[in-house]
């Protein structure tokens, strides 16, 4: 009879080259910025907590929580923080892997982008292929919002009311003020710490 | 022309002051109004073609940029050089997470994780907003968006194919009507 054992007790079964073309094939579909690479390594690589011995290369959702919510206050890319991501199994190496990995579509695509640019621009059919497969970045986005506020939603407490209200503060002050993104998550994280 | 050490001197002191969405604007002062490397017009072009290939939008630009000024060597020196102080507070983070009495806090304290899904839920419809607000140009493509949406949610449809799927739906002939990609 297989017990159930806590990843923490295991090393993951995906090695660091399995690592390395996993991410690399995610950044490469990646289109519409951070958040769309974030939802896509969300869906390959997130599981229920606490994750199980056969399930031991995904990453508890926990942790996924805490390295997104660290993704605006940690300076630089949001790459770093999705490396974080990685560090509790994969160590450091695994964190320097996926690091390498994200970069890897961006330069092995905008050399050769930035050399045929202008055969590019003369072609409709380009225009039109990546004006449809750039609104795909809206439906990742969305779907990834979703999984975010389904998680938030479940109000057990009467301070937690204040959820929704938070959301729509720091939408209406960074679509609306222009607000520094690192400014409004700090907020949030005090403001939450002493009402939520 | 900007020499190698310079360049790594700049991106690596952009990749300090630079948090989020705001690395576009940094870089923009840094490298078109105070360095004067490029014009706003070549900046311009380079933030377009980030946001096009597939990869974080801020590397991108990054390597783009790095590629204008001094080569693919340029591109690799910018890039790392913008990663690396993030890296490194990454990296000390991740040490302090394991310290179990800082764990403790954080478990004792849930509405600090709460307070900062929040803002990321906020910051995301944000970024859907203007997303929304630039690709969006007919009312036909908010059916198809809410249909990728529904097929997102409900079924685990692989993204790759839906990406490929939504690209060459537009080259057929009825839908480049509707189609006025900015």
């Amino acid at each position: 009879m297989v017990t159930a054992t806590h990843a923490t007790d295991c090393k993951p079964k995906m090695n660091y080259l399995h690592l390395y073309f996993t991410v690399v094939k995610i950044s490469a579909l990646g289109v519409g910025g951070a958040y769309s690479i974030w939802a896509l390594l969300e869906r390959q690589f997130v599981t229920a907590c606490p994750p199980l011995i056969e399930t031991a290369a995904k990453i508890c959702a926990d942790d996924f929580k805490t390295a997104l919510s660290l993704a605006e206050i940690i300076p630089g890319p949001q790459v770093n923080a999705m490396g974080l991501l990685f560090v509790k199994h994969w160590g450091i190496g695994g964190f320097t892997v996926v690091l390498l990995a994200l970069i890897t579509p961006g330069i092995l695509a905008i050399p050769f982008a930035l050399r045929t640019v202008k055969s590019f621009d003369g072609s409709s059919r380009w225009k039109l292929f990546m004006h449809g497969a750039a609104l795909c970045a809206i439906p990742i986005l969305a779907f990834f919002c979703l999984n975010i506020v389904r998680g938030l939603m479940p109000l057990k407490k009467l301070t937690e009311i204040g959820v929704p209200f938070a959301i729509i503060s720091v939408f209406f002050c960074a679509y609306k003020f222009h607000i520094n993104p690192f400014l409004l998550t700090l907020s949030a994280a005090i403001l939450g710490y002493f009402f939520f | 022309m900007c020499h190698y050490a310079e360049l790594i001197r700049v991106f690596f002191r952009m990749g300090i002051y630079s948090f989020g969405p705001s690395a576009s604007q940094v870089l923009m002062a840094e490298i078109v109004d105070k360095k004067r490397w490029l014009t706003a017009e070549n900046f311009a072009g380079l933030v377009s073609l980030a946001a096009l290939v597939p990869g974080p939008m801020h590397v991108n630009l990054t390597i783009a940029t790095g590629y204008r000024l001094r080569g693919f060597g340029g591109s690799l020196i910018a890039v790392f050089s913008f990663i690396l102080p993030g890296s490194i507070i990454a990296l000390l983070i991740s040490q302090v997470l394991r310290i179990e009495s800082f764990r403790t806090f954080l478990a004792a304290n849930p509405g600090i994780i709460t307070g900062l899904l929040c803002a990321v839920a906020g910051l995301l419809i944000t970024a859907l907003a203007r997303l929304t607000g630039r690709l969006v140009t007919h009312q036909l493509q908010w059916l198809w968006l809410a249909s990728l949406t529904a097929l997102l949610y409900f079924v685990k449809i692989p993204v790759s194919l839906i990406i490929v799927c939504s690209g060459l739906l537009w080259l057929l002939p009825p839908m480049r009507r509707i189609a006025n990609p900015k």
